[in-house]
């Protein structure tokens, strides 16, 4: 009865013509493979179906017309022979998808050597590895779908930390680094931040839309160590402008040039957060926080149009100066994806910021802080 | 130690402000496009950042044409009064060394800047005409670890980085305006590409030029001093008299990604300079000979370019010179087509599919590749034939696409045509013989070859099947299969696999099942039989003779999975098929 309404469904799907082409060939495909499965559950014999349009496979070449496929009779028989012989496996192997779906049309369709490359798990075991020669071909075969990597998507979903004072930025470089290798997988993500850490450039379109993703990377690439590393710099004044003044005037200091502007009960992003007890919540709640803190900046940053550039400001020059570095272990490949299936967001990680006493260390800072010398670094939560 | 202490509060202070920084991340599998489509609230518009090198075999509408630079260290020596001449006033004036600011363009030859061409990092923010480094404070050895990507437009042909140098010493005596500050003390400068050459991938120290007042360092001055050199370099004496060069020194580490250049010479030559190779063909066959050392990374950016170079040599016309040509193309195309199986480049196959079906277009090349086989098989001992037959059903594709394109081609003539035809029936089957000659052999030292020739003789078989008609190509198989009858050990069991992909692939037609299967059985049953113990020595030790009775196990697994195969493939819908098929139901499965 289940199998009628979901052919009905598919069959106001398929009349509807709101699907994209691919869409409607999955429904095809689904209708199809019902089709039979109805069959199957009423003891009917089974028709072996093209997946493309569900007509009868014709083993005949001369007898075939237009619309319908032609397969070798003897390939058709052995279709059936397995729809028909283990019909408990195919219903657990997948509910949803019916029987002859588990055989790619591709490999029979297509010039491929072994026409039925699914008949082995019926016929026998696999294998074992010394002499697993067809076996690896054919997984091979299955292997070879074109261009499929692996990617990390990256949000960044906030900066708390406040290196640098007004009109000046903060550039940070997240990359993924392979200590295995002693290399950098990706090139760098650059994201430049105001002192408010908020985008400086198109900051309405941009909040909380820091996001990239590391594309195309081999399965060799994220086997074992790997990390995320950030480099941070900050471009502004030669000397940090802090050193100038003392740390209660320039709190001070901050907070009134923040008055005249509208929202001002965040505007320390970097400082009230700090001594907010946000961190030490859940993950969940965190997020949400760090999110919406975000937000209400957006606000903000439009009045004070901080648009800083990378570029020397004229007359009062500016320059690019090191700051600090974050790393953070990525976690087995295998696990994030899983987690990542289960969470559609991502999972989210903190990455605490180092900050060399030393700045000519700073080039080589990530590999210090992976190989645990940090007693050359400063690092706050004080 | 009034600076210590400033130092020490700069510390303080910055730590304070310096916590953590919150990402979220997700991994994600499978192909870009596709995952576009099924995220398109994370993904669409989303900023891309590409790794380091191509993951894979380049696709032939892929392009990407990145050279990233990483601004590594630098070297500048301190100012001391022997120096003082080199360095000059204006590192007096700043009084001091360190604090060293660099930027970075890109030029053409011309000297004009090549505007949006820096990406700072890659990806992320806007592409910049001028990149400035970090400053590294009251530092002589700077180590810079900044990246650059430097993306080209296409039709970029020639360009090269230009380096100022300023010191940027923060002065404390405000009466230096900034302009002053802006002017740099040096300069350098590094080839990128050019139409005959292209940076190598690695570190490269470039010596810094002192930037005389009044001097406007143009590409044509400076290109005839030396970029890069570990001692001082000497300058040709008309640059000599506008230049001086600085014992300073920059390191950069350079990396090109790109699939419009090679920095690998011999494939550029192979690729680019076709004409003076045909000119030459005794540079020709060197060029080649180097192919064997090109890596197969460099390779798989340019596939199809570089099957259409080798197939290109092939067939030309090279007169008595030709043969020898062809033995070497054959083997570099062994080396390209080798990388099939190679698992850092699973999408080799897609990539060469898409070439053979649509790109490839040397119908003369059939004939000459049967020979450039022949040649190599006529040493069944060289490692050229083992490499060879593990590729031999891709040979075997384009000579038979080959001969397809040149069949449809000469359409109308048809005594010439079907001589041709028959000819080119004849030498195929000439190889086939050769094959069969080569397993024949009880010569021991040939026993891997032959090992191989059985483990890939199923691969030929669909390419066969589109010029032979499948009686044919059972006779074949038979033949083939019919030297194997005394094989042992993993020979056997590789036979018996040969075995399985038969029944799969050529038993559609009548004709040919009711000459297979009687031949199968014949192949079969020996490894049916009871477990000859017999035949076990006296001296084996217990290892020796688990091994082969594992061995035998094997070979018995398999023998049994052809027979269930075999009934399933034909429509023998007697006793047999359903004997096997029950036995197997009931639970007692074949082993």
């Amino acid at each position: 009865m289940q199998h009628i309404d979901c052919l009905f469904s598919g069959r106001r799907q398929l009349l509807a013509q709101t699907h994209t082409e691919e869409e409607l060939a999955r429904v095809r495909r689904e209708c199809v493979s019902r089709l039979v499965k109805c069959n199957v559950a009423q003891g009917l014999d089974v028709i072996v179906r093209s997946l493309h349009d569900g007509s009868v496979m014709v083993t005949d070449k001369e007898k075939a017309f237009s619309g319908t496929s032609w397969i070798s009779g003897i390939t058709c028989y052995v279709y059936q022979i397995q729809v028909c012989s283990f019909p408990h496996v195919r219903y657990r192997a997948d509910s949803q998808l019916a029987y002859i779906d588990l055989i790619p049309l591709d490999t029979l369709f297509g010039s491929s050597s072994s026409l039925v490359p699914n008949i082995k798990s019926i016929a026998a075991p696999q294998p074992p590895r010394a002499f697993s020669l067809a076996a690896s071909k054919a997984g091979d075969g299955l292997h070879g779908r074109s261009g499929s990597f692996h990617h990390l998507f990256l949000d960044v979903k906030a900066f708390i930390a406040s290196p640098c004072a007004s009109e000046e930025t903060a550039e940070l470089y997240f990359s993924l680094w392979n200590s295995a290798d002693g290399r950098f997988v990706t090139e760098e993500y650059c994201v430049i931040l105001n002192h408010l850490g908020t985008p400086a450039r198109d900051a309405e379109n941009r909040l909380g839309k820091l996001r990239t993703l590391f594309t195309d990377l081999q399965p060799a690439d994220l086997v074992s160590s790997v990390y995320m590393v950030c480099r941070i710099v900050r471009n502004g004044a030669m000397k940090a402008k802090a050193d100038t003044l003392s740390p209660g005037t320039e709190l001070g200091r901050r907070t009134s040039t923040m008055r005249g502007s509208r929202g001002n009960l965040l505007s320390d992003f970097g400082t009230t957060r700090r001594t907010s007890s946000v961190f030490d919540s859940n993950a969940t709640d965190d997020s949400f926080s760090i999110t919406s803190a975000f937000n209400v900046n957006a606000v903000q940053s439009v009045d004070t149009a901080n648009t800083a550039s990378t570029c020397i400001v004229e007359g009062r020059p500016s320059f690019r100066r090191p700051f600090g570095c974050a790393v953070l272990e990525l976690p087995q490949l295998q696990k994030l994806l899983k987690e990542s299936e289960a969470r559609d967001v991502g999972v989210e990680f903190s990455l605490p910021i180092y900050v060399p006493k030393e700045e000519s260390s700073f080039a080589r800072m990530h590999e210090d802080i992976i190989f645990g010398r940090t007693k050359n670094y400063g690092k706050s939560n004080k | 130690m009034e600076r210590a202490i400033s130092k020490y509060y700069t510390l303080t202070v910055l730590t304070i402000r310096a916590e953590t920084i919150v990402v979220c991340l997700k991994a994600m599998e499978g192909v870009y496009s596709q995952l576009v489509r099924e995220h398109p609230a994370t993904l669409l518009d989303v900023t891309r950042s590409a790794r380091l090198g191509f993951p894979d075999v380049v696709y032939p509408d892929v392009i990407r044409n990145d050279i990233y630079v990483k601004l590594w260290s630098a070297d500048f020596v301190p100012f001391t009064a022997s120096n003082n001449s080199v360095r000059g006033r204006k590192s007096m004036a700043a009084g001091n060394q360190g604090d060293v600011q660099i930027s970075v363009e890109i030029r053409k030859p011309d000297g004009t800047t090549v505007t949006d061409a820096i990406h700072a990092g890659g990806s992320g923010e806007p592409a910049m005409s001028t990149f400035h480094s970090m400053v590294f404070h009251h530092n002589d050895h700077p180590t810079y670890g900044e990246m650059l990507k430097i993306s080209l437009d296409r039709s970029l042909k020639d360009c090269h980085m230009f380096f100022t140098f300023r010191s940027r010493h923060r002065d404390r005596s405000p009466s230096l305006d900034a302009h002053e500050l802006e002017k740099p003390f040096a300069f350098a400068y590094l080839p990128l590409i050019a139409t005959s050459s292209c940076i190598k991938d690695g570190e490269h120290e470039l010596v810094l030029y002192k930037m005389e007042k009044n001097l406007h360092p143009s590409p044509k001055l400076y290109y005839s001093a030396p970029h890069a050199s570990a001692e001082d370099p000497i300058l040709p004496v008309d640059v000599a008299k506008s230049m001086t060069p600085l014992r300073d020194r920059v390191t950069l580490r350079s990396y090109l990604c790109s699939s419009m250049h090679t920095a690998d010479d011999t494939l550029r030559r192979l690729l680019i300079e076709r004409q003076e190779l045909l000119a030459d063909p005794t540079k020709l066959s060197e060029t080649l000979q180097l192919f064997n050392f090109v890596s197969e990374e460099e390779i798989a950016k340019f596939v199809p370019a570089t099957l259409d170079a080798l197939f290109g040599f092939m067939v030309a016309n090279l007169g008595d010179r030709q043969d020898e040509v062809d033995d070497a193309v054959f083997r570099a195309l062994v080396k390209v087509l080798t990388m099939t199986t190679d698992r850092r480049f699973p999408n080799f196959n897609p990539v060469l599919d898409i070439y053979i079906t649509e790109k490839f277009s040397f119908p003369a090349s059939s004939f000459r590749l049967l020979r450039a086989m022949k040649s190599t098989m006529a040493g069944p001992s060289t490692k050229d034939y083992r490499s060879f037959i593990k590729v031999w059903h891709l040979i075997f594709r384009f000579v038979i696409r080959a001969r397809a394109l040149d069949r449809a081609k000469g359409i109308g003539l048809d005594a010439t045509s079907a001589h041709i035809e028959a000819d080119f029936k004849r030498q195929t089957k000439g190889i086939l013989t050769e094959i069969d000659t080569l397993m024949k052999s009880s010569d021991k030292a040939l026993i891997g070859t032959q090992t191989l020739a059985v483990q890939h003789f199923a691969d030929i078989l669909p390419s066969l099947s589109q010029v032979f008609p499948a009686l044919e190509i059972a006779e074949t198989i038979i033949s083939f299969a019919d030297t194997l009858a005394s094989a042992e050990g993993s020979i056997a069991v590789h036979k018996l696999f040969l075995l399985l992909q038969v029944v799969r692939s050529t038993f559609d037609t009548a004709e040919a099942r009711a000459l297979l299967v009687p031949a199968m059985i014949r192949w079969i049953r020996p490894h049916l039989a009871r477990y000859d113990s017999g035949r076990e020595e006296t001296t084996d030790n217990q290892g020796v003779k688990d091994a082969k009775k594992i061995k035998w196990l094997e070979c018995s697994r398999i023998a049994v999975t052809v027979s269930f195969t075999i009934p399933m493939s034909c429509q023998l819908t007697s006793r047999w098929s359903r004997g096997w098929s029950t036995s197997y139901k009931n639970g007692s499965s074949p082993l």
